[in-house]
Formats: C-alpha cells, structure tokens, sequence
C-alpha cells in the first residue's frame, strides 16, 4: 500500500486531473502550509501543494532572482512551464516574501489571473495573545472568499466536516510516525515523507483510506533492511525524496523529522470548539512555527529537541534550502542547542538540484563517526 | 529615447548639507555614550518615540541605518566576516550579519566597543526583521519586544486591512505596557504624542521635497538624497528634526524657482530602483559624467512607506496630522495615527512591500512617469530580501512598457559582492545605447 503514496507523488498532475473530471470540483494550489485547508475543504475545493521537480531549470530567472529560495524557483518553474495548468486559483498565506514572489508570478505569468487569487493572512507574532483574535477574523475573511469564488455558502457543518478530514488525516499519519520509535521502525523515511507529500497533493479523504490500510499491515511487519544509524532530518521545505533514500542505503534510517513535508504539517490538529474559524486559526498559531514565526519562545528548538529525544535519534541532519534568512538564521543557535545535549549534527546546503554524489561522501563520513562510538 | 539639450544649468551644493550632516553625526555619537549616562537605549526598530517617551535620548540604534553607514564606512566586510565565522550563512540579509557581527566582535565602527543597550524591539515587516533582533537580545541577554508589522497587499480586503490596523494597534499598546514594566519606567504619553506629530511632519516634509524633484532640472541627487532621507525616515523624533526639513524643503523650492540643478549638465533622468551598494555610491557620481541624474528611488521616497499616498493617479504627500484635522489626545490615539501612516486604504497605497504584484507595478511606473524619467537603473540586489523581491518582476514591467533598463548586481552592504569595473563598463554601454557621449573624464 505505501507504494500509493508515491504513485501520488509521481503522478501528481494527472491525479488533480482525474479528481477534478470525477468530482466536477475546483482545485486550489497553495505553496505554504500555514494555509487552513479546513476551509477550502469546506468549500468543496481540493487544496494542493504546489512543489517542484527537482530538475534543472532555466525559465524563472526572468520571474525571480536565481538567489531566491530553491523550493520557490523549482515551484513556479513548473508553473511556467504549464505544469500546473489545471489549477482554477492559488492562494498564499503571506507566510514569507519568496513565497509571496513566486504567488505574484503565478498570478501573473502562469493563467491564473487576479480573480482567482487570494490571500489567507496568517499572523507572524504567533506567541502574541492578539493573533488568535487577529488569525480568527482573517481565517473569516478567507472563507468570504472562498464563498465568493464557489459560489457555496460554508456552513458550520461544511467547517466541522473540514476540520474532520484535516484531524483525521493529521491523527493518523501521527499514527504512523509512532511506529518509527521502535527499534525496527516499519517505514523508511523516504516512504513517510511520501506519506506526507503525498498527503499535501491528493484528497485527504482517499489519502486517509490508504493510511488506514497501510496501518492495519504494519503491527508484526518486519524490514528486511538493517535500521543503522537512527537519524533526524530537519530544516526547511524539503521533499527531496532521493536524498533521503541515497542516505537511507548507506546504513541509515531517517526515523523523525521537523520541516513541512513532515511532522510541522500534521503533528497539532484543530481541538474543535463552538468557534469553528477561532479553533482553526489556534491550531495554526499552536503548531510547530516555521522559523520565520518562531520568536521569541522559540518553540520549534523544543519541538525538535522532544521529537530528537522520544525517537532516539543519534545523529541529525541539518538540511538548509540556500538563501532562506529566517532557517538560516536558525542553523547556529540550533546546532548549539543540539550539541549542548549530545546530538550530533550535519549540516548541507541544498538548492533544485543536489550533488548526491558528493553528498553521500559527505553523509557516509557523517555516519562514520556516529558508527565510530560502536566500535570501542 | 529622449537626449535633451547639452545644456548647462546652474549648479551649487546644498546650503543646509552641512546642518545634515552634524545632525546625523551626532545620532551615532549619543548612541555610544546613552547606556552609561543613564539614558535608556533600544536596539532595532525605533517605532516613533517610544524610546524617548521612556525618558530616553532621542538616539536612534536601528540596524538598517547602522548596516549602511557601516558599508559606506568600509567596515561591513570585516563585521560580516565575524558573523559568517559563528556560521550564519553569507547570503543572509547583509546589514543582519554587519549588526551581529559588530556585536560578536564587541566593537562599534563610531568608536569603542558595542553599545549597551536595555532591551530590543522590532517592528517586524521583512522576514529576517524578528529573527535578526532576536538573535541581538539572546546574546545582549536583554528582554525582546516584536511586533507583528502586518503590512497590507492587494489581495486584501477592506475587512482584512482594518483587521491587520487593529492587530498592530494592539500590539503597540502591548509592547508600551510591558516595557514599562520591563524597564521600571512611567511611559510619557505627551512625549509620544508629540513624536507622532513630528514623524507626519518630517514624511509630509520629505515627500514636498521628493516631489519636487519632478522638476527638470532636478534640485537633488540620488546619491544625496540617501542622507537627507534618514532625518524624516529614522530621525523624525529628534529635537531640531522638522525645522531641518522645513529648511531643506525652503531651500529645494529655492532651486526649482532659480532653476538650479544637482547635475548641471543634467540632460538624461534616471529612475532607480532598489537601495544603493552603500560602499560604492561614486556610481552616482559616474552617471553625471554622461549628464545623466538619478532622481530617486520608491526605496529612498518612502513610497508605500508613511511618506505618500496615490491620489487621482498621482503621488502626494500623506497630508501631516494637523492637516487632516486630526488631534491626538491619548496613547491609544497616537498608536493609532502612527500605524495608520502605513496601513493606507488600498486605493492610495502605493505599492505593497512584501508582494511584487499590480500595486507595486504601477507604483514603479508612476515614479518613472511622474519625475520625467527616461530609463531605470535597477540594482540586483543580493544583500537585502526585503528590497530585492520583486525585482524581476519590476524588469519586466518596465520593458513591457518600452523603458530603458538597465540592471547591475550587486548588494547593499557587501562590497565582496560587487564588480566596479563591470558595473561601469555596464553603465557605459547602456549611455552608449542611449546615444549618450561621456561629458567629461
């Protein structure tokens, strides 16, 4: 059943497709996942995460700066290229300005028009007691817009009904991830972040249907593979599924991870309560932030710090998408923090494309002196 | 193209240039000595007095202002080095790394070692703003205000706009009660009115003196322009602040009426866009060699800013708060105006900082239209996120709308990032296209 999740992944443009033809439904892209898919399910609109293709490319200079963020110019490279052509709107949650720069290209350069443009503000000062009164009422404003632009009127049922499909797929893949504590744990982290992508780009309703299948295979499933060094990934966008598995065939296994084709996009669900649009914009304000929202608590260190703990991690990999100021800004006070509590860190710059061969001397190297602990 | 006549004008420098400054020499002066008289010192956004209504100085440590004059000073590489060695990364925001970097070294480029400080604040509105400061305050070991700058876009609505002005508002409040608690001290409300007032008079101030350099010929220079901007920009509190703008306003109107040029051999009017690579503002210098004059910038006008609004198509000066009959009485009033400076109604903001969409567009294009321009000169600039988005964006806009263009990389802080010889030889070729002689050597 895993293999769906990559079937979805591959396939990702034709799977939007088919559900729009089955379905008669809108799809709406999205690049953050600060944006509440409660209620663009509510809508009856299909959210997908626009991502790139990790290949070489040479059409968004003219749009972006080639050192804007690697995750923004591989994204809108295939909006340009018409990859995306079957999205009826895309919408931003003003989470930060090369995300903003590749949404302002799309809308302009890519067919999708003004119209079919929208904004889901999100707060940025998450620890401050008047964004939950401030995220509530955008959370409100963006579902006038979606009313506006299906023509449907939300109802608080069509809310709870959102928020049901959202937790249900959050509760679950959680589920999964609590199988990767054991010391065999079942999946790899190349499969789970499939998982999670693959999640991020098809009806969560289907997608909860796989997972539920997959579950009921995994209690007595053993690997046929060697677990090995136990690792984290952490760090920015990233869904470069190939580096994972380079690593993962040299004697590792990524058992957890904190980025958002990960545990930042499921790990809290929305706690329901008689203020539907209030309980979706907390849930937003409580998950793990993505730096760029993490002051001054900062939380995400604790969050990495826990999951590092609870899955027993023994080395971490920092993944950094080049030119993204507020991860970057993070890397030195994290790597401080995880030293300071014994976990070994390694840190690799990424863009669309990877050295993998050079990264893999680097990661064997990495996991050598893990390794080197063992051996005396 | 348009190449008007080699006609000379009569040119002379600033009168007030030298009251300009002293005024902003002694800004850095009073920064270094404020901890250790007692006056209370912030680090990071000055948010219009509010370091003055705690019974602070009315010094000004904000980043920006200190990460370009570092850069024109020659110190940014050695500032930044410090902070790329505590590995941030090199292609962070270049004034980030200059701020963390002097503090890592301990060393202030006016002088001695890092100024003390009593607490951080940031107004947050580009994504490195928070976390830069944050950084400061951990390692400063001082307490850590943000507030959520919340900038408007064209995506919004009228509902999410108020929404976004009332977050800010409350925020502000937030923060003046906490640090009063923070720092023991009664926040004086009459000194922070009195602040607001003076921040609408300087903007109102600065934009009548941008405006006016839609004359031809041009009173000012861009080059110039960069210092006269930091007393309304970040110096607006400051005792003496509006009558040195009174002063600079009286005396452009003085040249426009007289005819009296910046360039006299201006014949040729630039349109720049972006900020300037602050160690190597001779560039300015080297346009007049063609007789060319660059007016302005939307950066260095404060467009979309506090400084001017869009009315019936064109750019105006945000009227001051007297103007608008508008009586600050309270706290809570003050805040009020002082955030609403930003947070302008869709149809006369011109342009939308964190999006390169429409607004911001036009924005471009009015400038190039409303101060006579016939080319852009864009600045790729590679040390400042806030100012660099869009600008591919802001290319294309202009040639889709037959504008000479021409673009130089670069950054606004980290002169290692920067070719003088292919910037020039860049310059010259595009005179060239514009059939443009070099008037002097």
């Amino acid at each position: 059943m895993i293999e769906k999740f990559e079937d979805i992944y591959r396939n990702r443009h034709q799977y939007a497709k088919d559900w729009k033809v089955r379905t008669g439904g809108k799809v709406l892209g999205y690049l953050c996942t600060y944006i509440p898919e409660e209620i663009v399910y509510a809508a009856g609109v299909l959210p997908v995460r626009l991502l790139g293709s990790h290949e070489v490319e040479d059409v968004t200079a003219p749009y972006i700066f080639p050192m804007f963020c690697p995750f923004c110019r591989d994204t809108l490279a295939q909006g340009l290229k018409g990859r995306y052509d079957y999205l009826d709107g895309i919408v931003s949650s003003d989470t930060c300005m090369h995300i903003n720069q590749t949404f302002d290209n799309f809308v302009l350069y890519c067919g999708i028009g003004r119209e079919n443009a929208f904004v889901a503000n999100t707060a940025y000062n998450v620890a401050s007691p008047r964004a939950r009164e401030y995220q509530a009422k955008e959370a409100l404003e963006f579902k006038k817009h979606m009313e506006e632009w299906t023509g449907k009127t939300i109802t608080d049922d069509d809310l709870d009904r959102g928020i049901e499909i959202m937790n249900r797929n959050r509760r679950l893949m959680k589920q999964v991830y609590e199988t990767r504590k054991g010391e065999n744990p079942p999946i790899t982290g190349a499969e789970a972040m499939l998982m999670v992508t693959s999640s991020q780009m098809s009806d969560k309703e289907e997608h909860s249907n796989i997972i539920e299948q997959v579950l009921k295979g995994l209690p007595g499933w053993s690997s046929d593979r060697e677990t090995g060094v136990r690792l984290m990934i952490v760090g920015s966008e990233d869904d470069d599924v190939e580096f994972l598995r380079m690593v993962e065939n040299l004697g590792a296994t990524f058992v957890v991870d904190d980025h958002c084709t990960g545990t930042r996009y499921f790990w809290n669900e929305v706690i329901p309560g008689e203020d539907r649009l209030a309980a979706i914009a907390n849930r937003y304000l409580d998950r793990t932030p993505c730096p760029i929202k993490d002051w001054s608590e900062r939380r995400r260190f604790t969050q990495v710090l826990r999951l590092a703990q609870d899955y027993d991690v023994q080395g971490i990999i920092l993944v950094q998408q080049k030119f993204c100021d507020p991860h970057e800004l993070d890397i030195p006070p994290l790597t401080t923090l995880l030293k300071e509590h014994n976990f070994p860190t390694y840190f690799l710059e990424f863009d669309v494309t990877v050295p993998i061969g050079a990264f893999a001397t680097r990661v064997e190297a990495f996991l050598e002196t893990i390794r080197g602990e063992e051996l005396f | 193209m348009v190449v008007r006549e080699k006609g000379r004008w009569e040119t002379k420098g600033l009168d007030c240039w030298p009251q300009f400054k002293e005024f902003l020499k002694g800004r850095y002066e009073a920064v270094a000595t404020a901890h250790d008289q007692g006056l209370l010192t912030v680090l990071g956004t000055q948010e219009g007095g509010i370091q003055e209504a705690l019974g602070g100085g009315d010094h000004n440590f904000g980043g920006e202002p200190y990460g370009a004059t570092c850069a024109y000073m020659g110190l940014s590489v050695e500032f930044m080095e410090a902070a790329e060695a505590k590995g941030f990364a090199r292609d962070t925001c270049a004034y980030c790394r200059i701020n963390l970097g002097a503090m890592y070294l301990d060393k202030y480029a006016f002088g001695g070692t890092f100024p003390k400080v009593d607490f951080g604040m940031r107004k947050h509105t580009c994504d490195t703003h928070a976390k830069w400061s944050l950084l400061h305050s951990e390692y400063l070991k001082v307490p850590y205000l943000v507030i959520d700058g919340a900038p408007g876009n064209e995506f919004d609505s009228e509902q999410s706009l108020k929404n976004k002005a009332e977050y800010h508002i409350a925020q502000q409040l937030d923060a003046i009660e906490e640090i009063e608690k923070l720092t023991g001290r009664e926040f004086n409300d009459e000194i922070y009115i009195q602040s607001v007032y003076n921040n609408y008079r300087c903007r109102n101030l600065w934009a009548q003196v941008c405006i006016l350099n839609q004359n031809i010929p041009a009173p000012l220079d861009q080059k110039s322009m960069y210092t006269l901007f930091e007393v309304a920009f970040h110096n607006s509190v400051r005792k003496g602040a509006v009558e040195l703008m009174e002063t600079l306003r009286d005396e452009v109107e003085d040249r426009v009426k007289n005819k009296i040029a910046a360039v006299a051999t201006e014949r040729f009017r630039i349109g720049y866009v972006s900020q300037p690579p602050y160690y190597a503002l001779r560039i300015f210098r080297y346009l007049e060699k063609y007789g060319a004059v660059a007016i302005g910038s939307r950066y260095c006008f404060g467009i979309g800013e506090g400084t001017t609004m869009v009315q019936d198509g064109k750019e105006v000066p945000i009227p001051t708060l007297e103007e608008q009959g508008i009586v600050l009485k309270t706290r809570e009033d003050a805040v009020r105006a002082a955030v609403n400076q930003t947070h302008l109604a869709e149809e006369i903001r011109g342009g939308d900082f964190r999006y390169c969409g429409h607004r911001t567009r036009e924005s471009l294009l009015r400038l190039i239209r409303e101060w006579h321009c016939d080319a852009a000169i864009m600045h790729f600039n590679r040390g400042c996120q806030g100012w660099g988005i869009g600008e591919p964006q802001l290319r294309l806009a202009l040639l889709e709308n037959d504008i000479p263009t021409l673009t130089f990389e670069g950054n606004v802080a980290d002169s290692r990032e920067w070719d003088d010889a292919r910037s020039l030889a860049r310059l010259d070729a595009f005179f060239e296209s514009q059939g443009l002689e070099k008037l002097e050597d």
